[in-house]
């Protein structure tokens, strides 16, 4: 059930086709253009949504429309992913561990300082040479 | 046995499986497996850090200070790849911009040396370089990409290996484009939908400068020819997993338009894994975690940059059946697989994707 004025816009939502974490992401997707409420009333929630500014009934319902379409995509994504993890887990796991290995630090700077020297002096000459652009 | 994917295209039907093998009825799609070595190499299992590393050396008016570029060029050096590529886009910066970027392409060529590693360099460009500037990208082998807003007639083209056409609601004269390109010098081409493009609009605008493209013999555009790789990395502008960004305050982003990551002095590249929006990125580009994709016959082929989600919708996932980005998408794969259809197109689809 949805209200709508142009102050605030209310709905009572059944809990089982909008877990919390749900409408949580619905109201992220409104931001700061709004204040979010959610008060549990026994198998729903009732959403409650005011405006962060002066706005048109068009507006407020607008704001709603984006919470709620985002609240049941989430929904619907996070069956989709729960569903599928089996499947995708591995291979997020696989390019996370591949994408990002922890590379070492230059072994020849930390084994020769004169070698680490020589780069820093290198490295304050491209400094000085790059300034005659300034 | 895969579950055949059906798009009509014209007076085609477009088969595919979730593997991204295709073809046209009364075709059929292969009944055999897929190459399983094949199936490696396009998985994000083997993806191996971020393709390009985009230096952006100005933003609103702040040039990026030479520690600032150098933490970058030391952060992209942290990353996996055999090459680190960078790009770097001094804005409409001046001095301050370009000594950022002869720093760094400086700084990048001694630690490539000194990792034995290689280093490569585009700078984009909005007009014809100046003879130092010009100097400078000589000197350090650097490509320039062209950077040109397709509105009103075509300008005259400066020298270029690459080009990015921004195209928006004004855009017009898509085949007069594509001969300003050619007449670059430049191997390739990327057209970008501009803000405030419609999808329709933009796929008659694509479609009249692919058909171009194809007339032409040596230049490629290189979203179609991303798209044909199946390979997501090779998405322009994907977040994480083909580009990071970093900015001259020294954030690290998740792309040009993406979102913070963290900083370049203060953390490093391979602590980015634990962050929930480099998870998100990642996870975002399979399929399979996307419920209007998993039934999309362009599954294999296709994924939005979070960041462009995150921009016009507020959430990193989209929710596709209103999403701009997936409609542009679908536009773009749309005009490059009926071109697929007809024989010749299809020759020089083939020759791009070799």
């Amino acid at each position: 059930m949805i209200s709508v004025t142009a102050k605030a816009a209310t709905a009572t939502l059944p809990k089982a086709a909008y877990p919390r974490e749900s409408v949580e992401a619905g109201a992220l997707v409104v931001g700061a253009r709004a204040r979010v409420y959610l008060e549990e009333k026994g198998a729903s929630w009732r959403l409650k949504l005011e405006p962060a500014r002066r706005c048109s009934l068009e507006q407020v319902r607008a704001l709603l429309g984006a919470l709620l379409d985002e609240a049941l995509s989430h929904a619907v994504r996070q069956k989709v992913v729960a569903f599928n993890r089996a499947l995708a887990a591995p291979i997020l796991a696989r390019a996370l561990e591949s994408g990002f290995p922890n590379m070492p630090h230059d072994p020849l700077e930390q084994l020769e300082p004169q070698v680490r020297a020589d780069r820093e002096k290198d490295v304050a000459d491209l400094r000085e040479d790059a300034k005659r652009w300034l | 046995m895969a579950l055949t994917l059906r798009r009509r295209l014209g007076s085609s039907t477009l088969l595919a499986d979730e593997h991204g093998r295709w073809a046209f009825e009364p075709a059929a799609l292969p009944e055999d497996e897929p190459d399983p070595r094949e199936l490696a190499a396009r998985s994000l299992a083997s993806w191996a850090g971020p393709a390009r590393h985009l230096l952006l050396l100005e933003e609103r008016g702040v040039a990026m200070p030479l520690e600032r570029a150098k933490a970058a060029v030391d952060f992209a050096f942290r990353t996996p790849s055999s090459g680190v590529a960078f790009e770097l886009e001094p804005g409409r910066g001046e001095g301050a911009a370009w000594a950022a970027a002869a720093f760094a392409m400086g700084y990048a060529e001694r630690k490539a040396e000194w990792s034995r590693r290689a280093a490569a360099f585009t700078v984009r460009l909005r007009a014809a370089p100046t003879a130092a500037q010009a100097e400078l990208l000589e000197r350090h082998r650097a490509e320039a990409r062209w950077l040109a807003d397709a509105v009103g007639a075509p300008l005259i083209p400066i020298s270029a290996q690459r080009v990015l056409l921004s195209v928006g609601p004004e855009a017009r004269d898509a085949a007069g484009w594509v001969r300003a390109i050619a007449a670059c010098g430049a191997s390739s081409a990327l057209l970008e939908p501009a803000d405030g493009v419609d999808a329709s609009f933009f796929a008659r605008f694509y479609g009249e400068a692919l058909d171009a493209f194809l007339g032409q013999e040596s230049l490629v555009e290189e979203r179609a020819v991303a798209f044909l790789s199946r390979r997501r990395a090779q998405l322009p502008g994907y977040d994480v997993l083909n580009e990071l960004a970093y900015a001259p305050d020294g954030s690290v982003r998740s792309s040009e338009r993406g979102l913070r990551l963290g900083d370049t002095l203060g953390d490093l590249y391979h602590e980015l894994k634990d962050s929930s929006i480099v998870k998100a990125c990642v996870a975002a580009a399979l399929p399979d975690n996307q419920p209007s994709c998993q039934a999309c016959v362009y599954r294999s082929h296709c994924s939005v940059p979070p960041s462009r989600h995150w921009e016009t919708q507020g959430t990193l996932w989209g929710r596709v059946p209103d999403s701009l980005w997936c409609a542009l998408h679908m536009a773009v794969l749309d005009a490059v697989f009926s071109r697929l259809a007809d024989e010749r197109s299809a020759f020089a689809l083939r020759r791009w994707q070799a």
